[in-house]
């Protein structure tokens, strides 16, 4: 028992320790799957020797045993030149979750818990035994439910069990984690030298420092255009260089992959497939997209909920999807994407997906819609109500997650930091959900509006557009509720003045004036806030309320303006909860939703191989008509003289192919059948791809609901075009095809 | 209750009342800062002030013991509060000196305290003519503590 007093050093080791955990938890999941990768055991091996001797210095006895314990069980395998088997892997996930608790109560009360752990040291000594007299074990039965993964699935069973300290949340470990290189120790070592620990503190300091720089910057702008002085006018300039740059290098230390989120994910999917009895593959991409810690921190409970829910109801039991056609082991797939000023992560499964009968059967016996209602209600809107509070359509509901139940709190959770999740039912092969994130929370662009004299920020990100009124004859009143016909759609208006209870005496709406109103969009409702004046958009600091004024939910914090005045910053969702903008769910509401994410573009749709698919218009330079001889071929690519350049050539049919297959791995056949190819030329950075397609279909206006995203690798998602399912092609991916190419070619 | 040490007050005016708080919760006192209001927010709250480039609540404590509000002087300043991390301005009529006084000195509140006032007033104590009212600094900022929507 030692009882530390030094708390920095006593850190140190804390966070130490739960990296090489993780990493060391990482290997063994992949052990699992290939239990003589080397890389892999060395890890293992490097872990749990490193932990002992930190644990040496720091004289935590028994932690020390028992990671000597592991490592020589490790080390006995390695040297043997064999392979973990079942028990024995079992037997080390359970000194890594043993360990990490120790490790959590030794940061708690700055000692090793009481507890005895010699059976567990027992245990892996025997194993080092078995070994050694050579003896054989039988792998055991995958179905069998395991000590470890009960443990791991602790912080949604309410009641646990807890005879030893238990495992910690697997959130808990993401604070630590926040902090750490996620690499793994081998590549740790190397980036050592280039890399130092900060604390956390210090770095949100250092960005609130830099947001008072941000704000100096600003008032600097004012001054320079009062004073009308050329002196003034260049020291603003290079103030706001300095500034710019500063700000981008700052939020980048902020910026964490979200890989660092997901390297849990692997050993929780593993452990309650496990319990469940089901086979689930895990597929990570886009690991490396980077989002402000704290965003990191805000969606780690939303993005378990999903994953779980998504092994739980989503993927059925092997046999039942055998019967069912597929393969046994189910595929769920997370992807990190940006998007336009937002992350994007996707998470598919291709399980059972909803069934929409069910659904509406569901919705209507439980009275969450009326009969009439469900009548007017598409399938989209249909799926959109599992999102509502209390509602799971699971048949039977584990207690691990409800398909449904909580699903409420993953929107509203999302929607406190600006995000918002959306659902896309492929009935019987799947579920995606969306969850779409703004990059950062600290500096934010904002629209500054008026109201009574008053300025106050809107949010870009909730802002949709700006629509000027000469008059207040426009506003049509449903009984006493403003509505604006906004394209025909009918948009519910709240007056800013009054959501505030402003005076309204200096200012009557009713009276002949011109007004604005911001069409807002929260996750679910859009409304147009009607303001007195609009003045400009500005980058503005986030800064939080005092605790007394938390509770007012239409402001989401205030900020400084250029002029050193204070604004409120306006909540849109709070302000939408103060307006009873659908406050009940109603199909309006809902297409009024999807609406915001249509709009008209110009699409050229084309076909190849035996899907339709659709560009943009304005991502195609030009259309070519090429014989097929003029394709020359350098290895198994493709390329044509075009311009006196060379354009790489991507096949369309063959950048986008089933999930399932491998991509790339047969040699694309040179046309013969016809002597021309159909090219579409695609211009991007002065860098030029042609895309092979089959037949150019039309050009077409079409309304594109991005919310469906892509099912298979090159297609960034899925619109109905013209009645027909069409894919949109995803260039960025044609994109990075070709220029592998031509890097391949020129080395 | 710390006996020895001596208890260091800065005395402020709010209306016709000389109030004290503890030298120790004061981070600073400012003069006249422009102010933001914040519409919804309990009467008390007068409104967001820029400390250089915090944003601070700034609390009008006349209403706490029911005087008119009214509007604000050039005499009237800011006194900035810390409150365990955050700061919060209370803004007063006129500062006064810092007096220090004895732990013993000072005096529960008479139990004839009209009750709307007595939860704001820690204790009092009694210098030259004046009687100075101690401000529980909490409880002030506790009423404007607005409650989060369910």
């Amino acid at each position: 028992m030692t009882a530390f007093d030094d708390p920095d050093t006593l850190h140190e080791f804390v966070e130490e320790a739960m990296a090489i955990l993780a990493s060391v938890d990482d290997a063994l999941v992949a052990l699992e799957l290939s239990p003589r990768d080397p890389e892999r055991l060395k890890l293992v091996f490097r872990g749990f020797h490193n932990l002992k001797g930190t644990c040496g210095w720091m004289s935590f006895a028994k932690l020390e045993a028992l990671t000597s314990a592991a490592e020589q069980l490790v080390d006995t395998i390695r040297s043997g030149d064999d392979a973990f088997n079942r028990v024995q892997l079992r037997a080390m996930f359970d000194a890594v979750d043993t360990s990490r608790a120790w490790v959590r109560s030794i940061e708690k009360h700055g000692c090793e818990p009481s507890d005895d752990v010699s059976g567990m040291i027992a245990r892996l000594k025997e194993h080092v035994a078995d070994k050694t007299r050579g003896a054989a074990l039988e792998p055991i039965s995958s179905a069998t439910p395991e000590r470890a993964s009960t443990d791991a699935v602790a912080p949604v069973t309410p009641a646990r069990t807890a005879d030893v300290a238990p495992p910690p949340p697997a959130q808990d470990l993401l604070d630590e984690a926040g902090s750490r290189q996620g690499e793994t120790s081998d590549t740790e070592d190397a980036n050592r030298s280039r890399s130092v620990r900060v604390d956390v503190a210090l770095l949100d300091h250092l960005m609130n420092q830099i947001g008072e720089l941000v704000l100096v910057r600003n008032q600097a702008a004012q001054f320079a255009e009062d004073a009308n002085s050329r002196a003034m006018k260049q020291f603003h300039q290079r103030l706001d260089a300095v500034t710019v740059a500063l700000q981008d290098c700052i939020m980048r230390t902020r910026m964490q992959p979200v890989s660092r989120l997901w390297q849990q994910y692997p050993r929780m999917v593993r452990d309650l497939s496990l319990e469940l009895g089901k086979q689930v593959d895990l597929r990570m991409q886009g690991g490396e997209t980077e989002l402000d810690r704290t965003l990191i921190e805000a969606i780690q409970d939303p993005l378990m909920h999903l994953l779980r829910n998504a092994i739980d109801h989503g993927i059925e039991s092997p046999q039942e999807r055998v019967a069912c056609g597929k393969s046994a082991t189910g595929t769920i797939s997370l992807q990190a994407y940006h998007e336009g000023g937002h992350v994007n992560i996707a998470v598919s499964d291709d399980g059972r997906g909803i069934d929409i009968q069910a659904l509406r059967t569901k919705a209507v016996t439980d009275g969450v819609i009326a009969d009439k209602q469900l009548d007017t209600m598409s399938d989209a809107d249909i799926v959109e109500l599992i999102f509502l509070p209390q509602f799971s359509t699971a048949g039977t509901v584990t207690g691990l997650s409800g398909r449904g139940v909580g699903l409420d709190v993953v929107r509203e959770n999302l929607e406190d930091i600006g995000g918002s999740v959306t659902v896309f039912n492929r009935p019987g092969c799947g579920l995606d959900f969306t969850v779409r994130i703004p990059l950062t929370l600290a500096i934010i662009p904002a629209l500054l509006v008026c109201a009574d004299r008053v300025r106050y920020a809107i949010p870009q990100v909730n802002l949709v557009e700006i629509i000027w009124l000469a008059s207040t004859a426009r506003i049509e009143y449903v009984y006493n509720a403003p509505t604006y016909r906004l394209r025909g759609e009918r948009l519910p208006l709240a007056f800013l003045r009054d959501l505030l209870s402003l005076d309204a005496s200096t200012h009557t709406p009713s009276a002949d004036g011109e007004l604005y109103i911001a069409v807002l969009a929260t996750g679910d409702y859009r409304f147009g806030l009607v303001v007195d004046d609009v003045l400009d958009t500005n980058e503005i600091v986030v800064k939080p309320l005092g605790l007394e004024l938390r509770g007012l939910d239409c402001y989401a914090g205030a900020t400084v303006l250029g002029d050193g005045t204070v604004a409120l910053i306006l909540d849109a969702s709070g302000l939408a909860r103060q307006a009873r903008v659908g406050l009940t769910p109603h199909s309006q509401t809902t297409t009024a939703q999807q609406e915001l994410v249509q709009d008209k573009h110009a699409m050229l749709l084309f076909q190849a191989g035996h899907s339709r698919f659709a560009v943009h218009l304005a991502d195609v330079s030009r259309l070519e008509q090429f014989t097929a001889t003029r394709i020359e071929r350098v290895g198994e690519r493709e390329y044509l003289q075009y311009r006196s350049a060379i354009l790489p050539l991507v096949r369309v049919d063959h950048l986008v192919r089933e999930r399932r297959t491998r991509p790339r791995t047969s040699v694309p056949p040179i046309t013969t059948e016809t002597d021309s190819i159909q090219v579409i030329v695609h211009e991007h950075d002065e860098r030029y791809v042609g895309l092979v397609v089959d037949e150019i279909l039309d050009i077409v206006d079409s309304t594109l609901d991005t919310r469906t995203q892509g099912t298979r690798d090159g297609v960034a998602g899925t619109a109905i075009i013209r009645g027909k399912i069409t894919e949109l092609l995803d260039l960025k991916r044609a994109r990075h095809v070709a220029q592998t190419h031509v890097s391949t070619t020129n080395t | 209750m710390i006996e020895l040490a001596d208890l260091q007050i800065c005395t402020l005016r709010i209306g016709p009342l000389w109030c004290g708080i503890a030298i120790d919760h004061i981070q600073e006192i400012t003069g006249h800062h422009q102010l933001t209001p914040v519409p919804l927010a309990p009467a008390v709250v007068s409104g967001l002030l820029n400390l250089r480039g915090h944003v601070i609540t700034a609390f009008d404590i006349r209403t706490c013991f029911a005087l008119p509000v009214r509007e604000l002087s050039e005499r009237s300043c800011h006194v900035v509060i810390r409150r365990r991390k955050s700061l919060v301005s209370f803004i007063v009529d006129d500062v006064g000196d810092v007096i220090e006084v004895d732990q013993h000195a000072l005096d529960a509140p008479p139990s004839t305290l009209d009750t709307r006032i007595r939860p704001y007033v820690g204790g009092i104590l009694d210098a030259d003519a004046d009687v100075i009212l101690l401000l529980n600094v909490d409880a002030i900022t506790a009423i404007a503590m607005v409650s989060a929507p369910s």
